[in-house]
């Protein structure tokens, strides 16, 4: 107990070391944090690769219909489709997704 | 005398996750203990089944968040001998620096409820200050707090250049400051802490070696056994020596485990100045056949996974011992003859990952 | 797994208390459903961890009774009640009973870990590509270009020989609809699988297996053009007797008197047709065949006509019968056998196709100073492939769009044309639009000979007594079969589709070639050899496109990375222009082995599925 008194001093005059999450003090996360993912529908050719690798089972490719339906609340962030599109056409979002009151699904729509 | 059975968990404020003990008591004594688990069951052996086999790594990063990395290592272990793929020297030292990471913050987090488990909340706010440095440094080099999923069969996804490494290094040094001014006195001199850890729990080295005890469950008890000797990843090149206390209680282990925290600092940065360039990533040609057993060192004991694979896309068969499944026979020795109050302590020093234990 | 012993069941007890006066700790121990039986496997730490593991195997049937060990070691009690609870396995005597609650609730479901439901292991399959099922002769393009890419050239020929007999010829005129439907393409980069099919034929031989058993049927084929002659190859290996009938004085057909030498070197040609020749096959030439019931009554079982598309389609202006207008195909067809023809300097060539790129550049060839091309429509609805008429361009042949000839009339013993300038008005049926002329915008033009190359028909006789077509004069077969309306006469080629490609010839004369086997009474397969060879099963890692060799785009969108496209398409090194006048050489040089190999690296193997 003596020996926590410098520390206890020490916090006592200082900063609180928490921060007022979401309000203030947010510190942007480091680059090349794995967030939600964004589809680029010029780039994309519907060949199915992410859907065949994603663990989650979180994108759902549709040939006939030339969509893509992602559910970003299956998604585990792994970043697997990522380096595996070989056409580039997913991306990453570097930034902290908050917490939603209900499940979202994304329908992207790729044109011919 | 009568008896009575009280329930400790499966919630309770020290424990980390739910496991069921129902205690028989004569009057404040401990006479009986029955653990039950399967709170957290997830059916996880029979889902790897079902995935593709270089999907399986994150499946089996998620089995326990605190010690993710090194059973994503171990899966990747596992399945490089079956598919013989050999994984390059500077992802190997890579692996060494993640799985140093993720056993440094699982202790941290473990002082931290052991300060907490004995109502010290203040120096528990303090360690898992600390803590915050350590998960930092994981964000910053792979991308997430926890979770780091950068381990993948034939070597590693992302790499750690110069600039970081260098950062990495002073974030470092910042880190062991914290311990050396702050919680290192406190820990290892209080007498409180003293009093309630020293001589309760006792276990002894033909105990511990008969119950099949593993990490610093048995280290603590003398027992020097520790799976990094064996020189999986790049440990051989590294070096390494077990840390053994031989007292055999509570206080023991939490020796072993706050000495431990210093190795592993020095062991990442040993790990990332000995680094050779190269590539750190293999492609992985076949499919699993035959059967194998791959061991790894997990921040609680020693950790078997068991393979079979059949030559096609799916795994047989994939069997999981977590270290936290053979220290909880030690529960039924330690915790006979102890007092109610010291239950919590007793239980929280063979550091219970309840996740892992259930898959 | 090495320090393994397998034993009966009844020696379990004796063999762990070996282990334990061995002072060995206890790991853990493995269950195994095999279907009908259990394999249990006990794994033990010998004293020193640093050592392998001990393993003890036990295979007992659904019914038996297993020992517990747990009187020796306690700690296998709980995962002795795991194996129990979750394989209904028989364990006696476990010293912890949790009473069926280990990881499980009352209202668990029985047998968690009992195979087969839903265990269904898939084995590796390679999935459909886009190149492939664009091929008409179906080439499994990704892995020869693959084998390319890894060094095995003789590998990769064997893979292309597999679906149709002339890389060489094709390797050289293919005009590649594998490549518009490359999925690297989109990044404007796809891969040249032309030039890697010829690469492969030109640096590595292949020897043809030995035929299969003869059949005792013979079968005759009008015309030796590349349908002809695929279709004499397939079937002389499932050993039926062929004999080719050819009216030219040499055998090819359009290969010979269609493409000029400078993009298909005669050497090569004749290579190809040696091949087959040497599989039995005879080829008569300078023999029109004039009846079909003829050579049924001479012992064939059956005939495919294959006599392609030859006839020129009349250009319909007035005074076209003037001695110098040529047919382009006659034009091509002297050249290639060698006869003199007298072009003069000025030449003008109309239409738009290959035949009439290849006519244009045969004329320079030939010494003329002025090469015209006529073409009623614009550069955009050219048929002709894109490469050539850059080729074309770059040899010194103008091409005039929105033109065709109105009326041909004699001017001193030479010739002249008045021309008419065309708009392009609405789509007709081929989507293109359609032109129109422009009144009042005639032009004269003095010129020493005109080429007429709008267009071929197949010329079918009225004594085949086959079915023909009312579009383009091409012969009626059915799809699958390629029969014609007459029992035991088929037909493939340009005969059916009219105009097309090699390549498209092959694809239908392998499905005619199936057809006359099964109708001959055989099997109906075509003989493809099985290649074993040690190649990737799966595709490259992320981090081989990241590498400094290969020139990487990289675009930031809201701060997060993507990277695009990998190295650049290989250019094909060609005839430096200075010496293409005057001669007949083949302007395209093939790659070298380092361009090749890169070139073979780039593929991404879309057929492999990860």
């Amino acid at each position: 107990m003596p020996r926590m008194f410098p520390t206890i001093w020490k916090n006592l005059f200082s900063r609180p070391a928490t921060r007022r999450y979401p309000f203030k003090d947010i510190r942007e996360p480091f680059p090349g944090y794995r967030g939600k993912i964004y589809f680029d529908t010029n780039k994309c050719d519907l060949c199915g690769d992410c859907a065949r690798v994603c663990p989650a089972e979180a994108i759902e490719v549709d040939l006939e219909n030339r969509q893509i339906k992602y559910y970003p609340f299956r998604c585990i962030y792994c970043a697997t489709c990522v380096q595996t599109c070989l056409q580039g056409a997913i991306t990453e979002d570097e930034h902290y997704s908050p917490p939603n009151v209900e499940k979202i699904e994304e329908l992207y729509k790729i044109e011919a | 005398m009568a008896r009575t059975v009280i329930p400790f968990g499966p919630q309770h404020p020290v424990l980390p996750e739910p496991i069921h003990l129902k205690l028989e008591l004569e009057d404040e004594k401990v006479v009986g203990v029955t653990p039950i688990i399967g709170y957290v069951h997830r059916g996880i052996e029979k889902a790897v089944e079902l995935n593709d086999f270089r999907q399986n790594v994150f499946l089996c990063e998620r089995i326990c968040g605190i010690c993710s990395f090194i059973h994503a290592l171990t899966y990747c272990e596992g399945a490089e001998a079956l598919t013989g793929v050999e994984v390059p020297p500077r992802a190997r030292f890579l692996r060494v620096f993640w799985s140093e990471l993720s056993r440094t913050h699982s202790h941290l987090l473990w002082l931290g409820l052991l300060a907490d488990s004995m109502g010290f909340e203040s120096l528990f706010m303090q360690i898992w200050r600390a803590r915050e440095m350590i998960l930092d440094i994981s964000e910053m080099t792979a991308g997430h707090r926890i979770i780091q999923s950068t381990c993948v069969i034939g070597g590693v996804r992302r790499d750690i250049d110069k600039e970081m490494a260098k950062e990495v290094d002073k974030r470092l040094l910042a880190f062991k400051e914290m311990l050396d001014s702050t919680i290192a006195p406190v820990l290892l001199h209080d007498p409180t802490i003293k009093r309630r850890a020293v001589g309760k729990g006792m276990l002894s080295k033909e105990q511990a070696e008969l119950l099949g005890a593993v990490g610093p469950t048995s280290r603590g008890s003398g027992v020097a056994i520790d799976i990094r000797q064996t020189g999986y990843a790049a440990y051989k090149e590294v070096g390494f020596e077990p840390v053994v206390e031989t007292a055999g209680d509570s206080y023991a282990r939490t020796l072993v485990r706050a000495r431990e925290v210093y190795q592993c600092v020095e062991l990442m940065r040993k790990a990332l100045s000995m680094m050779p360039d190269g590539e750190i990533l293999v492609r992985v040609d076949g499919y699993p056949e035959g059967e194998t057993v791959a061991r790894t060192e997990q921040p609680r004991g020693e950790l078997i996974y068991y393979f079979r694979g059949n030559g096609t896309n799916n795994l047989e068969r994939l069997k999981i011992r977590t270290p936290t499944f053979a220290n909880i026979p030690t529960l039924l020795v330690m915790l006979p003859g102890c007092e109610m109050a010291d239950v919590p302590v007793i239980t929280l020093s063979i550091d219970p990952c309840i996740a892992c234990t259930e898959r | 797994m090495e320090n393994e012993i397998l034993i009966e069941k009844a020696d379990l007890i004796s063999a762990v208390e070996k282990l334990l006066a061995e002072k060995a700790r206890f790991g853990t121990a493995s269950c195994v459903d095999l279907g009908d039986k259990f394999e249990i496997i006990y794994h033990f730490e010998p004293q020193e961890s640093v050592e392998p593991l001990k393993h003890i195997r036990v295979v007992i049937d659904k019914e038996e009774t297993l020992a517990s060990i747990s009187s020796m070691y306690l700690c296998a009690a709980l995962i002795e009640n795991e194996i129990q609870e979750h394989f209904n396995v028989q364990i006696s005597g476990i010293a912890l009973d949790f009473q069926k609650r280990f990881l499980r609730s009352k209202e668990s479901p029985e047998s968690a870990l009992l195979k087969p439901i839903p265990y269904a292991p898939k084995p590796p399959a390679r999935l459909p590509v886009r190149c492939g099922e664009a091929c008409p002769a179906g080439i499994d393009i990704p892995r020869y270009v693959r084998l390319i890419g890894e060094g095995k050239f003789a590998e990769s020929l064997a893979v292309i020989k597999q679906a149709l007999p002339f890389p060489g010829i094709l390797g050289r005129v293919c005009f590649a609809p594998c490549e518009d439907n490359c999925r690297q393409a989109k990044q404007e980069e796809p891969i040249a699988i032309r030039m890697l099919k010829r690469f492969a034929y030109d640096h590595a031989s292949y020897e043809e297996k030995a035929t299969a058993k003869q059949s005792g049927k013979r079968v005759a084929i009008v015309g030796s053009g590349p349908a002809g002659l695929t279709a004499a190859y397939y079937l002389a290996k499932m050993g039926h007797g062929v004999t080719i009938f050819e009216s030219l004085p040499q055998a090819g057909g359009m290969m010979r008197v269609g493409i000029p030498s400078y993009r298909l070197p005669r050497k090569i040609l004749d290579d190809e047709i040696e091949m087959v020749k040497n599989l039995g096959v005879e080829i008569k030439t300078n023999t029109r065949v004039e009846s079909l019931d003829t050579l049924l009554k001479d012992g064939y079982q059956a005939v495919l006509v294959a006599t392609g598309a030859h006839q020129g389609i009349k250009m319909g202006v007035e005074g076209e019968d003037h001695p110098k207008v040529m047919e382009c195909i006659d034009f091509l067809g002297d050249v290639a056998f060698g006869k003199m023809v007298k072009l003069g300097d000025a030449v003008v060539v109309v239409g738009g196709g290959n035949a009439a790129i290849d006519s244009a550049r045969t004329a320079l060839r030939l010494g003329s100073k002025e090469v015209t091309i006529l073409y009623r429509r614009t550069r955009a609805e050219m048929p002709a492939n894109p490469e050539e008429v850059e080729e074309a361009i770059k040899e010194g042949v103008k091409i005039e769009f929105l033109a065709a000839p109105k009326k041909v009339f004699s001017k001193n013993g030479a010739i002249a044309l008045e021309n008419i300038r065309m708009k392009l008005g609405a789509p007709d049926a081929s989507r293109r639009r359609r032109p129109e002329p422009i009144e009042g915008s005639e032009f004269k033009v003095d010129v020493d000979s005109v080429i007429a190359a709008i267009g071929q028909a197949p010329e079918v006789p009225e004594q085949f007594n086959i079915e023909i077509g009312r579009f383009g004069n091409v012969i009626v077969a059915e799809g699958d079969t390629s029969a014609t309306s007459q029992e035991g006469i088929f037909a493939a080629g340009d005969a059916v589709t009219g105009p097309a490609s090699v390549v498209e010839a092959v694809g239908t004369a392998k499905k005619a070639a199936i057809s006359i086997d099964i109708y001959l009474g055989g099997r109906g397969v075509l003989p493809v050899e099985e290649i074993k060879v040690k190649e990737p099963t799966s595709r490259h890692t992320f981090l081989e496109r990241w590498q400094e060799k290969r020139e990487v785009e990289v675009s930031i969108v809201d701060g997060s990375v993507s990277v695009s496209v990998e190295k650049k398409r290989t250019e094909m090194p060609s005839l430096p222009l200075e010496e293409r006048p005057g001669g007949f050489d083949e302007v395209e040089l093939g790659l070298t082995e380092e361009m090749a190999i890169a070139e073979g690296q780039r593929c991404w193997r879309c057929d492999l599925e990860q």
